[in-house]
């Protein structure tokens, strides 16, 4: 146990305490400003790159970098720090391309004013959300959809979600991890895409 | 929709592991430093997690807000031949998945069918706030789309508890008849030769063959019995109203009715069926409540307040006079 425990100290950073703690900043300010952002960021990164299967990598090394720069410093605009993230990273990819289409910055300001008063609320749930969230759950494997609600509706145990659906306790988790899975990537997804926002 | 396999497992897969086990009491300190030190491991593992932690939260949030809605996408649970529910629970008994107001990126969702074995009991929340409690043996297929609300009512009965919206009528369809909602409750059932509805509350207009020109507007007390052979028209109280939705409360209620009747209507629930053959029996009245789920009950009292012989004949039970008193009829 001790072993694991100076694990975690070393990779948190050089300041030993200092660096745990601010670990657990960039966390909140992780949660509370930058995954509110994932629609957008998921647009933006759709209408700029044309290979719709690395949006996910794509997404997820955003987010790494963002992360790992909120370490040195959280940025004030989190907007704009997480889309110019993206942004550098797009261009990254591509440097050796000789047509490059990037959204430049210029486009960002724009961008913002046409976003902002759609800003997802994190604090109510809209009726919008509760809809959302069956139509969903509805296209989810039959299988993963009651492992979801068992789990997060009933609020069973895992044993006992094991035995109502005649299964094994990893089962039941390999059908949450996929029902989980599945309903992120639905419902992360900006309902506006598609629109014009011209 | 496919979740890609992928040999090892990737970050996205380990964090909802871990969430998942977190939930469990079995959570000791040596896990939680299992997940620390997982977390600490790279910066992709650790913004993972962030992200699966927070849409988690967020997908229970949004359950809480409306847990009946959810809670009746469950499939039936299996082996259960005969359930009865309480009045403020809404379970689901669905062959498929539920059925919801189409999304502006769905096509239209397929009809779905529900339906109740013989002593079962269901009711079902759909997400316009609309609720249908389904009786014993019941089938109805059911169709919300963005313009319309139709209810297929195939066989048994069921009570309507409709959401009010003008821009899509309710309708429950029964053969050709049909009984369309104005902002209402009512209740409905059909046997093979018989339709009847009642109206609890609101306004309802009934149509005999789906076209206009026989059509009756229901207000609360009306009720409507049709067979191919005539229709008729009753008003009655609301204690009259009650007794015939007992049922969801899992009661029958009896005044002054024929022992037939009862035993009619005790057969809607129970595979083993209760005979009579005897007429005189038959025409002997009872009143008062009893509880669905418990025939025994039914049958004991039968035999104690009616003094009535009740006996396992093949495979149905039959009822009929106690041998001493049906000396005593003889003698008469």
């Amino acid at each position: 146990m001790a072993q694991i425990l100076e694990m975690g100290r070393k990779r948190g950073g050089r300041g030993g305490e200092d660096r745990v703690a601010s670990t657990d900043a960039v966390s909140r300010w992780f949660v509370r400003e930058v995954l509110p952002l994932e629609p957008l960021l998921k647009s933006y990164l759709r209408r700029n790159w044309k290979n719709q299967s690395d949006l996910n990598d794509l997404r997820q090394e955003v987010y790494v970098r963002t992360f790992d720069a909120a370490r040195q410093r959280i940025p004030e605009n989190t907007k704009r720090f997480l889309l110019m993230t993206a942004r550098n990273l797009l261009i990254d990819r591509v440097r050796h391309e000789q047509v490059v289409s990037i959204e430049t910055f210029a486009d960002f300001e724009a961008f913002e004013v046409a976003t902002d008063a759609a800003g997802p609320d994190r604090v109510a749930v809209a009726r919008d959300e509760v809809r959302r969230l069956q139509a969903a759950l509805e296209r989810l494997p039959a299988r993963a959809r009651q492992a979801v609600i068992l789990t997060y509706v009933e609020d069973l145990r895992a044993g006992e979600i094991a035995k109502r659906m005649g299964v094994s306790r990893s089962t039941v988790s390999g059908y949450l991890a996929q029902g989980l899975k599945a309903l992120m990537g639905m419902l992360l997804d900006d309902p506006r895409d598609g629109e014009d926002r011209s | 929709m496919t979740i890609p396999e992928t040999a090892d497992k990737d970050a996205e897969t380990r964090a909802i592991e871990f969430l998942h086990r977190r939930r469990s009491p079995r959570w000791k300190k040596s896990d939680q430093f299992e997940l620390e030190a997982w977390l600490a491991e790279s910066t992709l593992n650790h913004v993972t997690f962030l992200r699966c932690e927070a849409f988690e939260a967020d997908v229970e949030r949004t359950i809480e807000a409306e847990p009946k809605r959810f809670a009746a996408l469950l499939p039936e649970p299996r082996g259960y031949a005969r359930v009865l529910m309480a009045l403020a629970a809404s379970l689901m008994l669905a062959a498929g998945a539920g059925v919801w107001i189409a999304h502006v990126l769905l096509a239209p969702p397929p009809d779905r069918s529900y339906s109740t074995d013989v002593g079962g009991h269901a009711t079902l929340a759909f997400s316009d706030g609309t609720q249908i409690a389904l009786n014993t043996d019941t089938s109805v297929r059911v169709r919300l789309t963005s313009n319309e609300r139709k209810v297929w009512l195939d066989k048994g009965e069921a009570y309507f508890q409709v959401a009010h919206d003008a821009a899509r009528p309710f309708t429950v369809i029964a053969g050709r008849r049909r009984v369309t909602d104005l902002g209402t409750a009512f209740l409905v059932r059909t046997d093979r030769d018989r339709f009847e509805a009642a109206l609890v509350q609101g306004r309802a207009e009934y149509s005999a063959d789906g076209t206009k020109s026989q059509v009756a507007t229901l207000t609360p007390g009306d009720e409507i019995v049709a067979t191919s052979a005539r229709t008729s028209f009753a008003k009655k109280t609301d204690a009259e109203l009650a007794d015939q939705m007992a049922w969801r409360t899992g009661l029958l209620k009896f005044r002054h009715t024929p022992l037939a009747d009862a035993v009619n209507e005790y057969n809607r629930y129970c595979r083993t069926k209760l005979v009579i053959r005897d007429p005189s029996v038959a025409r002997l009245e009872i009143g008062g409540n009893f509880k669905i789920a418990s025939v025994d009950e039914f049958l004991v009292a039968m035999q104690v307040v009616l003094h009535l012989r009740v006996e396992q004949v093949g495979d149905a039970i039959l009822i009929s006079r106690a041998p001493s008193h049906q000396n005593k009829h003889h003698r008469q």
